[in-house]
């Protein structure tokens, strides 16, 4: 193998794929592919969960494959002096010599037989969304994805496509977030997945808010997103997923509409005395156009405010995780948003007037005990 | 100068029994088992105690001393309520608290004056909640030091409060037996003696170098001690950390049924204790030990605080299911950490878990029968069902 690569193409390649690679890997799977045929160079990591690929254009002069051990890569590449780097496999040798300006690195390898191949995908459907739409999705549903793995199903992200929506929800039990969307294109077979957290993390990183597509498969057993030239695949979870929207109260007591950043700003002034863990809590008191917020810590001190709100129904006090708060009114994109509360224990519901029925999320309180 | 108070329940266990029960009051009470049985006596009133019954003998020696005496099997659970109730009447004069065995703690009130007066006032205002709110009796020592205040509170059993001074602690101790130095067992006694040593007073007026040729650097200790000198501090560092229990079976057994009702057994019991001393657990660890002695301990963290037997149990044998591999089973343990108490958590509401209500309710009524009824009066089917 011999190809010569932009150092910047290969460092973002490298770091892209390194990411999956966990202290729990080992054996081939815990190295990175690098192939270098028909003018492109592909790393890919493959831990059997989850694998990433990622394609950069290449000068190949002679085609071929090798394995590196998955961090060795990164943290050489990161530190060349030139802007181009060769690359370098001997025939019948597993060494890799990088060159870039005056620097000289010989890494040595595994031979990419044992390296495991990636699944085919079966029985598939495959749509294509935008770029800033799929990340807008993301953004507004994973941050309630469970990573408590009592009720693995939960540490996945719902994506259920039917004709022409797409819809993504996520729960913890804590936090639920719900969000659909019309792609404007039918999907023929439609299909309902669930996509564990990790693959869902990768994604939203690499998604742009730029006008680009993702190319989204779904197989039987496995998702594959295209993004630019970075494709994820991995394994979906098995089970069935909860119907969250047999949850979702309809009766109300009060309700009300702030500006999300005015509350969002209030919690987080809240926050610098009431510190994550048991003392991570906020008491909110609506009543008369009011808003009451207190909290406290023996540690840190106290806060308070209060100021009007336009609210409606009868007066309440309730206690919130202030993380737990602060992620679903983050999860709000624009405009104001209506919380809809349904008693001092019951959950409360988020709701986004520029977004009607395509986006919902809930937050549930905390009690003393 | 500091002010310590040592407080010493009086006959614990059998003033425990006699308060519980009326009908044993002024009799002949021995705790520790049946007159036949191998044990030993671990309490005995004080009527008892006029006929040659002591701690530590055994039990068919107590009946041959003293057949007309009650003989009855210590209540555990029981004399670790009194002794919290205890504890939390000190606790209310200072924060340095130590428990040293179930009947007997330290108090450091030096700093406690200005808000309750001087020490013997507090011993005085302690002894007298204790006879009160508990209607047990107490003996309490107060003294500048650890040594002098457990000192102090045995002089005067029972009912006693007896305060030892910096000025009048080399008298006091002076006429005392050697033995009553802490750390002097019989084995250093009689070393002592041999070299001419009776009472306190001898060491007092002996040559510390003298004390060190003979016993080392303990002769040094002793020698402070005798003098009233004591530099321990007092320290509440028996915070609980983790609540556990175990069991190892009579025989090996492979059935992965039978060893779950042991460990439901086991989890009941680790969730008595937290509810008991008013705690909740973050994260349940799995002890398993093969018939080979191998042995595996497994931890898993929960999602939410909790001191219910069921999601102890569920996360055990969640962990039990992952790692049993089917040899035949030689002990099961289950035990808690990252412990909170009730007070100070929140907790967080979930929608799609329910808060479990009629497990609280149930645990509830399961300590409520074990109050009254003792704490093999109730069990779980599967626990009983596997039992023989």
């Amino acid at each position: 193998m011999k190809v010569s690569v932009n150092k910047d193409d290969l460092t973002f390649a490298t770091q892209t794929v390194t990411r999956i690679l966990t202290s729990k890997t080992s054996g081939a799977s815990a190295g990175i592919r690098l192939t270098a045929e028909d003018g492109t160079l592909t790393l890919m990591a493959n831990d059997l969960e989850i694998a990433m690929a990622c394609q950069i254009s290449a000068e190949v002069i002679t085609v071929g494959a090798i394995v590196i051990p998955g961090k060795l890569l990164g943290e050489a590449v990161r530190r060349f002096p030139g802007q181009e780097v060769d690359l370098f496999v001997q025939e019948g040798r597993q060494v890799l010599s990088l060159r870039s300006g005056f620097s000289e690195l010989d890494l040595i390898g595994m031979a990419p037989t044992y390296f495991p191949e990636l699944p085919d995908i079966l029985d598939f459907s495959r749509l294509k969304v935008s770029q800033s739409l799929l990340k807008s999705m993301l953004r507004q549903v994973s941050f309630a994805i469970s990573t408590d793995d009592m009720r693995p199903i939960l540490t996945g992200m719902l994506c259920e496509c039917r004709d022409n929506s797409l819809r993504m929800v996520a729960a913890d039990g804590f936090r639920v977030a719900s969000r659909k969307e019309d792609i404007g294109i039918e999907c023929p077979d439609g299909f309902r997945v669930v996509v564990p957290g990790r693959a869902v993390n990768e994604m939203a990183r690499l998604l742009t808010d730029n006008e680009g597509t993702a190319e989204v498969t779904v197989g039987r057993n496995y998702i594959l997103v295209k993004i630019n030239d970075t494709t994820i695949i991995s394994k979906l979870l098995e089970g069935n997923y909860i119907n969250v929207d047999q949850y979702l109260p309809t009766k109300f007591t009060t309700h009300v509409e702030v500006k999300p950043k005015a509350l969002l700003d209030a919690l987080e002034r809240a926050a610098v005395v009431a510190k994550d863990g048991l003392a991570g809590t906020v008491r909110l008191y609506f009543s008369d156009g009011l808003l009451k917020i207190r909290a406290q810590s023996a540690e840190h001190g106290t806060h308070y405010e209060e100021w009007a709100v336009d609210m409606q129904g009868e007066s309440l006090e309730i206690l919130f995780n202030i993380r737990v708060l602060i992620d679903v009114l983050k999860s709000v994109e624009t405009g104001d948003i209506k919380l809809s509360f349904t008693g001092t224990l019951g959950p409360c519901v988020g709701k986004n007037a520029a977004q009607e029925d395509k986006y919902w999320s809930l937050a549930m309180p905390v009690r003393l005990s | 100068m500091r002010c310590i108070i040592h407080l010493d329940m009086d006959a614990f266990f059998a003033s425990v029994e006699q308060l519980d029960n009326p009908e044993l009051r002024g009799k002949p009470v021995i705790v520790g088992g049946a007159p036949n049985e191998r044990g030993v006596v671990s309490t005995c009133s004080y009527e008892a105690r006029r006929f040659g019954v002591r701690s530590a003998m055994p039990l068919t020696e107590a009946y041959r001393r003293c057949p007309q005496g009650i003989f009855v099997r210590g209540r555990g659970w029981r004399y670790a309520e009194i002794s919290e109730a205890v504890l939390v009447i000190m606790s209310a004069f200072s924060p340095l608290l130590e428990p040293v065995s179930i009947d007997e703690a330290f108090l450091d009130v030096t700093h406690s004056f200005k808000l309750f007066g001087p020490g013997p006032d507090i011993a005085r205002t302690i002894q007298r909640r204790v006879k009160d709110e508990l209607g047990l009796s107490c003996s309490l020592g107060v003294a500048p030091n650890k040594f002098l205040a457990k000192l102090a509170s045995d002089l005067k059993k029972p009912a006693g409060l007896v305060v030892i001074t910096e000025e009048n602690a080399k008298a006091t101790l002076a006429p005392l037996p050697i033995e009553k130095i802490w750390g002097v067992g019989p084995k250093t006694a009689e070393q002592l003696k041999k070299i001419g040593f009776a009472t306190i007073g001898d060491i007092q007026r002996a040559d510390i170098s003298l004390l060190e040729r003979r016993l080392g650097v303990h002769g040094r200790d002793l020698w402070c001690l005798a003098h009233g000198q004591d530099e321990r501090p007092v320290a509440n560092s028996d915070e609980v950390k983790s609540v556990g229990h175990e069991h190892t079976f009579d025989v090996d057994i492979a059935d992965l049924e039978a060893v779950k009702s042991t460990l439901l057994a086991l989890a009941a019991k680790v969730g008595r204790r937290l509810r008991r001393k008013g705690l909740k657990c973050k994260v349940v660890h799995l002890k398993l030990r093969y018939h080979d002695f191998t042995t595996y301990t497994r931890q898993r963290s929960l999602g939410q605080s909790t001191n219910l037997d069921h999601e102890i149990y569920n996360a055990a044998v969640e962990l039990l299911t992952a790692h049993f591999d089917g040899r035949p089973v030689r002990l099961i343990g289950v035990s808690v950490n990252q412990l909170s108490a009730l007070g100070e958590s929140v907790e967080q509401l979930n929608l799609l878990a329910p808060p479990p209500e009629r497990q609280r309710k149930l645990a509830k009524v399961l300590d409520s029968i074990k109050e009254k009824h003792g704490e093999k009066s109730i069990t779980y089917g599967k626990v009983k069902e596997y039992e023989e």
